[in-house]
């Protein structure tokens, strides 16, 4: 359970987030909607700890994570866009997190399934956008972790990769809580339980996805959320 | 720290400039051994050289490497490891790549074209010059955010340790030419690690005659054990300070 209360950030004089409270419980897909530039990505550094704040807390199984690095055991993360040593081999690369998180119960069905093993000898600087993705894809599910904080999974990747790792989120969420960022809704439609709405670092809100699509009379998510923007344009 | 810092060792070895940076040092140092056939005055030009190229090439490569890595220190930030332990596993990986490869290129050299008497005083010197430069090189690259301005601040540093510092300097004995101020000139060059590698090294070649009062002086300072220990601690301190500070920064750095 990730609890989130009354979190501010600033950067300098800039307000990013705002008395953001939210509760993730176990169970949760939740899409992290909002347009560019509203604090989804300073929310997710919030929780990974690669951002201080300086209002609030954050907690996860009870457990304030300013207490050290340990929860981040728990938390599997793929970034938006992924670099890494350009003369590191893929096998050395995954050795070495191995080596750093000393995880037993490995989960490789994505390293599997992206078929990362045939190139494992490859350098990851020579790797294209998209097979980088699929290195970060089989890094974060491969500790089996109770917490996935995904940042724009499917961007790089082609259709098939990006099936395959759609069907893998649905596969864990059984007692996961998995955070997804994405502008692409119909990807978010297919895999969300819940909708979480930022704008301009506030929260605006925190809906199951049938709650707010029986509300708008909408079937897909994306018509829902462009009625909802609209709306809170005109009335400001 | 160990664990990670072993593996970006390697990645950084196997990089085309370790390479050719190996390549270049040994050239250089060679070129001078079979160009002059006075082994001293090699030596010389060697330590000279070296003196300007190791500050520079630390500076630019390690501050470009840092900003470089930036998305993959963000990965590693988000693993169950403490923040000391990546920043240190990062700067160790850098300095030992660059030390590895900067002390084989000249020491072979040094072994193969001379007797091998200034070997270790210009190891010695290299390896000051590298940790101290890496550390300054951290905190430039880990306080200024965007690279640009990194790079520029970093060639600014480099160029002012190398010549802006010892112009004024200069400048300053011309005006003060009247007053007994040599005691002072080595309290000065106290601010500069590059001049107290060379005032160490060239007291290691006996030339310091040349160098009229002011040599004189120094070399007296330095004959005397204090005079020694308070250099060695100087250079101690140019590489502990700005690792010190770069390491409170990374700490509550906002990724």
């Amino acid at each position: 359970m990730i609890e989130i209360k009354n979190l501010s950030k600033k950067y300098h004089k800039h307000q990013v987030l705002s008395n953001i409270s939210l509760t993730l419980e176990n169970g949760m897909i939740a899409g992290l909607i909002g347009q560019n530039g509203t604090g989804k990505t300073t929310l997710i550094k919030c929780i990974l700890g690669l951002t201080q704040f300086h209002e609030g807390e954050i907690k996860i199984d009870g457990e304030s994570i300013l207490n050290g690095p340990e929860y981040r055991n728990q938390i599997g993360y793929m970034p938006q866009m992924g670099r890494y040593p350009e003369n590191m081999k893929i096998s050395q690369l995954f050795a070495m997190i191995k080596e750093i998180r000393n995880g037993k119960n490995l989960d490789e069905e994505l390293y599997e399934k992206f078929q990362l093993e045939k190139i494992k000898n490859q350098n990851l600087g020579q790797l294209s956008g998209g097979t980088t993705q699929k290195v970060s894809a089989a890094l974060a599910f491969l500790f089996n972790p109770n917490i996935l904080i995904l940042d724009e999974p499917t961007a790089g990747l082609d259709p098939i990769a990006s099936e395959i790792l759609k069907e893998k989120i649905n596969k864990e969420k059984a007692g996961k809580i998995i955070l997804i960022t994405s502008h692409i809704l119909n990807d978010l439609d297919e895999i969300a339980s819940h909708a979480l709405f930022l704008q301009q670092g506030s929260l605006l809100f925190f809906k199951t996805l049938t709650e707010l699509k029986a509300k708008s009379g909408h079937q897909k998510l994306g018509k829902t959320i462009a009625e909802i923007m609209l709306e809170k344009e005109q009335t400001p | 720290m160990i664990k990670i810092s072993k593996y970006l060792l390697v990645s950084i070895l196997k990089s085309r400039f370790m390479l050719g940076y190996s390549l270049l040092l040994f050239a250089i140092c060679t070129g001078l051994f079979l160009m002059s056939n006075d082994q001293d005055k090699a030596i010389i030009g060697i330590h000279n050289i070296l003196l300007i190229m190791i500050p520079l090439v630390v500076m630019i490569y390690s501050v470009s490497e840092i900003y470089h890595a930036t998305d993959f220190i963000r990965l590693l930030l988000t693993q169950p490891i403490k923040r000391k332990a990546i920043f240190f596993s990062q700067y160790l990986s850098n300095v030992l790549a660059l030390l590895i490869v900067q002390l084989t290129a000249i020491g072979l050299s040094i072994a193969l074209f001379s007797d091998g008497s200034y070997l270790l005083p210009i190891l010695l010197n290299c390896t000051f010059l590298t940790v101290i430069f890496s550390s300054i090189s951290s905190l430039i690259a880990y306080k200024i955010n965007e690279k640009v301005k990194g790079i520029g601040v970093t060639i600014f540093l480099g160029i002012y340790f190398l010549a802006i510092y010892d112009g004024l300097i200069l400048f300053l004995i011309q005006g003060m030419s009247d007053y007994p101020i040599e005691k002072y000139g080595i309290l000065l060059s106290l601010f500069n690690p590059i001049d107290l590698c060379r005032i160490l090294f060239i007291f290691k070649m006996d030339v310091s005659a040349l160098m009229g009062l002011t040599g004189a002086i120094m070399q007296k300072f330095l004959g005397s054990a204090l005079g020694s220990a308070i250099i060695y601690l100087t250079l101690l301190l140019w590489a502990i300070i700005p690792l010190a500070i770069t390491t409170k920064l990374f700490i509550k750095k906002d990724y």
